[in-house]
């Protein structure tokens, strides 16, 4: 099948057509879906998270600025999203982070044998105490492996800030990996 | 230090592999799609034309019934300290005049009929008690 363009998706969205957001949506949820869970590292949450995204996608499609790219804009949303989610959430570290991380380096192929609450209890065990900033910088650089510049636009900070807290959360996770 | 870059590159290297799988993505579509029907509907619509009227009115409705319940007592009150005032400076003054010597007959009256005012309603509660004692014993 045909993917459809982007903008002419977008220009159909903004004439409140239904059939065009909904393939918007098929597109990219996933897309969505990795980013929250690896943020916010429960199921539920990141399906609520990308409900909640394509739902403010919605409502503010006539302000997308038709020269970022949308996938940007998805991103800013989600992670404003889960930044405001991590704020509200308490902090709670249990004894399965120590064997996550064990599990995590021990295992060869993590790509074909980890199931998704395993990896949550992997990512959380890691970045469970970086500040929700440290955790969304590290996330969109290290593991969605997006540009600098593009982590600017989606979170609006200077290229100088996204560094000191990249290597403030890989030098926490590094000293999290040293006891094991 | 380099075995810990070595350990970090290998895990994140594995994370990166490891894509979180969304169990039912048609489900979630739906999911969204509803929400978006729900909050377009008519009737949302309407509730959130009608939501700041609403409270508007309730509020009026509020407010109108505070004061219509508060507005007499507080009135009643007001006259009752603003006539103590009156009556508790006339006293002043007559005192002040005879104290200054200034004892003229218009002072000695007034202060007398404030005097007797006070005394009236002391012997009013007076009886007033007694009356009850007498009711009770």
């Amino acid at each position: 099948m045909q993917q459809p363009d982007i903008s002419d998706l977008l220009k159909e969205c903004r004439r409140q057509n239904e059939t065009a957001f909904r393939r918007l949506v098929e597109m990219h949820q996933g897309m969505v879906y990795s980013f929250a869970f690896r943020m916010l590292c429960n199921e539920e949450d990141a399906k609520d998270a990308v409900q909640e995204t394509f739902i403010r996608v919605w409502k503010h499609i006539d302000k997308y600025d038709p020269e970022l790219k949308f996938t940007t804009w998805l991103f800013a949303i989600a992670s404003n999203y889960c930044c405001d989610k991590l704020r509200f959430r308490k902090r709670r570290l249990n004894t399965d982070n120590i064997e996550s991380i064990h599990f995590a380096l021990l295992t060869d192929n993590l790509e074909t044998t980890v199931s998704n609450s395993d990896l949550a209890k992997i990512i959380h065990a890691l970045t469970d105490k970086l500040t929700p900033k440290q955790k969304l910088i590290f996330t969109l650089r290290d593991l969605q492996e997006l540009e600098v510049e593009e982590v600017e636009k989606i979170t609006g900070m200077s290229a100088g800030k996204i560094k000191s807290n990249l290597y403030l959360a890989r030098q926490f996770i590094k000293e999290q990996l040293e006891k094991y | 230090m380099e075995k810990d870059e070595l350990k970090y590159n290998e895990l994140i290297g594995k994370l990166r592999g490891k894509e979180p799988r969304l169990n039912d993505p048609e489900e979630l579509t739906e999911k969204i799609m509803w929400s978006l029907k729900r909050k377009n509907s008519k009737v949302t619509r309407v509730i959130i034309l009608v939501r700041p009227w609403l409270s508007a009115a309730a509020i009026f409705l509020i407010a109108l019934f505070i004061y219509q319940n508060n507005d007499v007592p507080v009135e009643e009150t007001r006259k009752i300290k603003v006539a103590n005032i009156k009556e508790k400076s006339e006293r002043i003054d007559c005192l002040e005049s005879l104290r200054n010597g200034k004892i003229n007959r218009k002072a000695l009256i007034r202060s007398y009929q404030c005097y007797q005012k006070r005394s009236e309603e002391k012997n009013n509660s007076a009886e007033q008690l007694m009356m009850k004692y007498q009711q009770k014993f």
